[in-house]
């Protein structure tokens, strides 16, 4: 959805940095925000505070909660999705070969 | 050991604190299936797997090590697990139910721990017994789980509408309502850009090895 968004509104994406964290994504405050999601998902509570500040500075208190927000919901979401087996959606193939993640054949529909 | 930050710098959101007390009141009240007592402590056993509680439940096996995979590991389900789920005489239905009930006690324990808040303590079960409560349109189709309809992201809770409704109701206030997912023209009015929603949104699936 992140290039679906990039294509409808003209907007530069580089899709390649959602699976490479040494990549801008050319979002603003892309940097940033993977960070904080990194830490969130990953639990990492040595980062997690380094993040929260860096993105707070940057955009304030708002940027932190939207995108802790925005993540615990992928968070439910993925869960649920992979536990019940929804197939991944036959449009999302070639997106996945652009960003170099094999889809496992247990997802194929 | 998680422990919460002082102060938060994150700006208080009460609609949200308010979907999420209305989450936990739904995880304490019974389903379809399992009680109240059992829903949290199906909460509470995913806390314990993903290293948020120190101890966890007494649980049946089976159902300890179903919780512990969606709460870590949602990536390596297979339909194995849900075929071994029902040849314990259980209800396919019943593992979407507690699927649902870990996805959102995970959901809203990341977003406390984003936020740098204390997580949530686990709700006061709601005595009560299980009512059947599935929409019996509801068939295998290209999922693992009957769902009225193709499994879609939207649709995967959908045999239970409680559910499904307990969820949705969760996503609307973090992210947008399910009609406004694909409208790409529209600016959600958050404190982010859609395009910046889009990226944490894509990178917590990388993360997840999840392909939604």
């Amino acid at each position: 959805m992140l290039r679906e968004n990039s294509n409808a509104n003209n907007l530069p994406v580089n899709i390649l940095a959602v699976t490479n964290e040494t990549l801008d994504p050319l979002v603003p405050l892309g940097n940033e925000l993977v960070a904080f999601v990194d830490a969130i998902v990953l639990l990492d509570f040595d980062e997690l505070p380094i993040a929260r500040q860096a993105l707070h500075d940057a955009a304030g208190p708002g940027a932190v909660t939207r995108a802790a927000a925005v993540c615990a919901g992928f968070e439910g979401t993925n869960r649920v999705v992979d536990a019940v087996g929804v197939p991944v959606n036959k449009r999302y193939y070639d997106i996945a070969d652009e960003l170099q993640v094999t889809i496992p054949d247990h997802l194929r529909g | 050991m998680y422990t919460a930050s002082q102060p938060t710098l994150a700006a208080p959101d009460a609609a949200a604190d308010s979907a999420i007390a209305d989450a936990l009141r739904n995880i304490a009240t019974a389903g379809s299936f399992f009680t109240g007592s059992e829903r949290v402590t199906l909460a509470h056993q995913a806390r314990f797997a993903r290293g948020l509680e120190p101890t966890g439940p007494d649980l049946a096996q089976i159902v300890a090590d179903t919780v512990r995979r969606v709460a870590v590991e949602a990536m390596n389900s297979r339909s194995e697990h849900v075929a071994a789920w029902e040849a314990e005489g259980l209800d396919v239905l019943a593992f979407v139910e507690l699927v649902a009930v870990v996805a959102q006690i995970s959901s809203i324990d990341s977003y406390r721990v984003g936020l740098g808040a204390p997580l949530d303590g686990l709700p006061a079960p709601v005595p009560g017994e299980p009512t059947p409560a599935n929409d019996e349109r509801a068939v295998k189709s290209n999922a693992w789980v009957p769902t009225v309809g193709i499994a879609l992201a939207p649709t995967a809770l959908n045999a239970l509408p409680n559910e499904k409704a307990a969820k949705d109701a969760m996503s609307k206030e973090w992210y947008l309502t399910d009609e406004f997912v694909h409208k790409y023209d529209i600016d959600p009015g958050r404190e982010l850009t859609r395009a910046q929603m889009e990226l944490v949104a894509s990178r917590t699936s990388f993360l997840n090895e999840c392909f939604f």
